[in-house]
C-alpha cells in the first residue's frame, strides 16, 4: 500500500488537488491527459466507514487480482475524505501490517465532498477506466471482470449492473437492476457503484460538485451522460451487494431534503414532467458473452 | 378476405391478440395462429384488438374468436371487443395458473365467453373457478417445425453462463437470485426489472434477445410469482428451443416423475442435481418430454373440433 496525504486548495473559486503521485510497486505514474493503458481502478471513497474498510478493500483486492488474471492491470484506491472515525488510522495500520502493493490511499486532510473525491478518481487513476466502489458495499470478481469486459466492448461511459441489497445478511433487495430509459429523469435507479470511462468522464467535466444536488451526484452524472449522447450500459450480472444500513445512503435519500433535490433533477432534466414518456432509448443492454440484448424486437403486428 | 369468406363450409377463425399488453401473449396467439394454419376447413385471421372495431360486423358474424388474455386486450380500449358479440362463439385464451386473483379477473370483462382455453401442460380442469364456462385445454406441445429444431438440437456442455433468470422483480425472487449467485456460482445472468410489460420501448428483452441468451446458458432457472402448484410451460419451451436445461424450482412441490417436466425443491437440490448428472442427460430427459405430446397442430386439431 502506498500513501498519500494531500490538503485540497481553491485556486480562482475552483478546487484543486496538491498531491504526490504514490511511489509503490513500479506501476506507471499518473497521467493527466489520461494516455492510459487499459485497465481499471477501484475507486473507493470513505467518509467516516471505518467499520467496513476491510470488507469493501477486501472484495476490490479479490477483483483486481481477478482482472489480472485476465491479462488487465488494476489497483485499489482509498480517497478518505476526512473522516473524523478513525479511518485514516485503520488504513495506516493496514498499509504497515500487510503492506499492499495494489492498493494505494489517499487521506485528505480537508473534507470536500463525494463529488469532489470522485472527480479525484477519475483524474488520478492509472488506467482507462474507474470503479466506485462505497466504502461499506462489496463487489464480486466476477461482476467487475463481466462488467469491464462490457465497457471495453461497447466504449460505453458508464456501466453498470445489478446490486443485491443485503440486510443482516439475507438478500431483501436489488438495484440498478433496469435498463437506462427516461424514466431516469423521474427517479434514479442506477447506484452509484459503476464503471465509468475515466477519461470521456473528465471530458464531460466529472460529477458536479453543486450542493443544489446535494447527494444525488450520481444521479446527475448519469442525466449530463444521457444529454450529451453519451453511451451507458446495463449489463445483466451481479456485480456487488449494497449493504443496507441505518445510515447509508438509502435511508438518507428519503423526507424533505431528498424531495428538494429530486425537484431540481427533474427540473433540470426532465423539462416539466414530459421526458419521461419519451419512449427513446437511452443506452443499451448488453453482456459480454451474449452481445447487444436491446436490439431485435419484432414489428407491433406478431 | 370477402373470397375466402365466401367459400362454403370453412370455418373463420379470428385470434384477437393484445397490441399493448405483455409481448408474450402476442407470441402466444402467433403460435395458435400457425397451429390453425394447419386446419384444411378454417380460414384463419390473426387480429390486433385494436382494430376490431373496424372490422364489418357480418365479417366477424359467424366467426370463431379466440381472445387472447382480455384483460391485455383491453389495454387498447375498455369497448374493443365489442364487435365480438357479432361472433357465432368466443372463447378466452389464458397461459395461467387457474388459481390466481389474475386469472379471475379475465373474467370481469364487457363480453362473456363460451369457453376457456388454457394452454399449458397440466389441465387445471378441476381447479377452474368458473363452472359455467366450460373449460378446454390444450396441451403446448411444440409447433411442427419446432419439434424438428427440438430433435436436431446438440447442445454442448458446459456454457458460458451457468445459469438465466428472467423474471420481473418480486422479494423470493430477490432471495432467489442471491441462492443462485452464491450456490450455482457468480457466471449467471440476472434480468429482473421491475413488473410491467414486455413491450419495445420499456427497456425490456425482447423474444430474440432471450433466445440469444438461452443461447449461451446451461440452466434456465425460474419459480412462480405465486404459491399455487403450477408449471409455466412457455418457459419450458423458450430453454429447450435453445438448448438450455429448464429448471423451475418450487419449495412447496418437486416432481421427479411423472406428467410434469422435472421440478426442483430448492436451489440446492438444482445444484446436487448438475454434480451428479451430466448436463446432457438432463437437457435429453427435456428434449423427450417436449416431443412426447405430438404436435401443436394436433392438439390444436383436437380442441377445436369440439369448439
Amino acid at each position: 500500500m502506498s500513501r498519500t496525504e494531500a490538503v485540497p486548495a481553491m485556486a480562482n473559486g475552483q478546487a484543486r488537488w496538491e498531491h504526490t503521485p504514490s511511489s509503490g510497486s513500479g506501476k506507471a505514474p499518473r497521467s493527466e491527459l489520461h494516455h492510459t493503458p487499459l485497465g481499471l481502478t477501484i475507486m473507493i471513497p470513505n467518509w467516516n466507514h471505518r467499520g467496513f474498510l476491510p470488507r469493501s478493500i477486501s472484495s476490490a483486492r479479490a477483483s483486481i487480482a481477478s482482472m489480472r488474471d485476465m491479462g488487465y492491470p488494476g489497483e485499489v484506491l482509498v480517497i478518505d475524505d476526512a473522516s473524523r472515525d478513525g479511518s485514516g488510522r485503520l488504513l495506516r495500520s493496514l498499509d504497515g501490517f500487510y503492506g499492499w502493493d495494489d492498493v494505494s490511499v489517499l487521506l485528505l486532510k480537508e473534507n470536500i465532498g463525494l463529488a469532489a473525491v470522485r472527480n479525484l478518481g477519475l483524474e488520478l487513476t492509472r488506467f482507462s477506466h474507474v470503479l466506485f466502489l462505497d466504502a461499506d458495499n462489496e463487489v464480486f470478481p466476477s461482476g467487475v471482470a463481466t462488467l469491464f469486459r462490457a465497457a471495453l466492448e461497447t466504449g460505453a461511459a458508464y456501466c453498470y449492473g445489478n446490486l443485491l441489497d443485503i440486510q443482516q445478511g439475507k438478500a431483501v433487495g436489488i438495484r440498478s437492476n433496469e435498463a437506462p430509459t427516461l424514466r431516469l429523469t423521474v427517479e434514479n435507479y442506477i447506484d452509484a457503484l459503476a464503471m465509468v470511462d475515466a477519461k470521456q468522464a473528465l471530458a464531460l467535466g466529472g460529477y458536479a460538485d453543486d450542493p443544489r444536488f446535494g447527494f444525488c451526484e450520481d444521479w446527475e452524472f448519469a442525466m449530463h451522460l444521457v444529454a450529451e449522447e453519451s453511451e451507458i450500459a446495463f449489463v445483466p450480472t451481479v456485480v456487488g451487494n449494497y449493504h443496507v444500513l441505518p445510515l447509508s445512503m438509502i435511508s438518507e435519500s428519503v423526507g424533505p431534503e431528498s424531495e428538494r433535490f429530486s425537484a431540481q433533477m427533474r427540473r433540470v432534466y426532465a423539462q416539466s414532467g414530459t421526458r419521461e414518456w419519451d419512449p427513446e432509448r437511452v443506452g443499451r443492454v448488453y453482456h459480454p458473452d451474449i452481445g447487444f440484448l436491446d436490439e431485435g424486437w419484432l414489428p407491433d403486428e406478431p | 378476405m370477402t373470397i375466402e369468406s365466401a367459400a362454403v363450409g370453412r370455418r373463420r377463425l379470428l385470434v384477437v391478440y393484445p397490441p399493448l399488453g405483455n409481448r408474450f401473449y402476442c407470441e402466444l396467439a402467433l403460435r395458435l395462429s400457425k397451429a390453425a394454419s394447419a386446419l384444411i376447413d378454417t380460414e384463419t385471421h390473426l387480429i390486433s384488438a385494436a382494430d376490431l372495431e373496424a372490422c364489418d360486423t357480418g365479417w366477424i358474424r359467424g366467426a370463431t374468436a379466440l381472445v387472447v388474455n382480455p384483460v391485455e386486450c383491453a389495454l387498447s380500449g375498455q369497448r374493443v371487443l365489442s364487435p365480438l358479440y357479432a361472433s357465432r362463439f368466443r372463447a378466452a385464451v389464458l397461459a395461467e395458473c387457474v388459481e390466481t386473483g389474475w386469472f379471475r379477473s379475465q373474467f370481469d370483462g364487457e363480453i362473456d365467453y363460451q369457453a376457456v382455453i388454457d394452454v399449458g401442460f397440466v389441465d387445471q380442469g378441476s381447479v377452474h373457478p368458473f363452472p359455467k364456462i366450460p373449460y378446454r385445454f390444450l396441451f403446448n406441445a411444440p409447433l411442427p417445425a419446432e419439434s424438428e429444431l427440438i430433435a436436431a438440437m446438440r447442445p454442448k456442455y458446459p456454457r458460458r453462463l451457468t445459469w438465466a433468470l428472467v423474471a420481473a422483480r418480486t422479494d423470493e425472487r430477490v432471495r432467489f437470485a442471491e441462492e443462485l449467485h452464491s450456490i450455482l456460482g457468480p457466471e449467471g445472468f440476472l434480468f429482473m426489472p421491475d413488473v410491467r410489460p414486455v413491450r419495445p420501448g420499456a427497456g425490456m428483452l425482447s423474444p430474440s434477445a432471450l433466445k440469444r441468451t438461452l443461447d449461451q446458458t446451461t440452466f434456465y432457472v425460474w419459480r412462480s410469482h405465486h404459491d399455487f402448484p403450477y408449471y409455466e410451460s412457455f418457459r419450458f419451451m423458450d430453454a429447450v428451443l435453445s438448448g438450455a436445461i429448464p429448471c423451475k424450482v418450487d419449495g412447496q412441490t418437486s416432481c421427479e416423475s411423472g406428467p410434469l417436466p422435472r421440478t426442483y425443491r430448492s436451489v440446492r437440490s438444482l445444484a446436487a442435481e448438475a454434480d451428479q448428472r451430466p448436463a446432457q442427460d438432463l437437457f435429453e430427459e427435456h428434449r423427450e418430454f417436449a416431443l412426447a405430446h405430438g404436435s401443436l397442430d394436433d392438439c390444436f386439431r383436437e380442441l377445436i373440433r369440439d369448439v
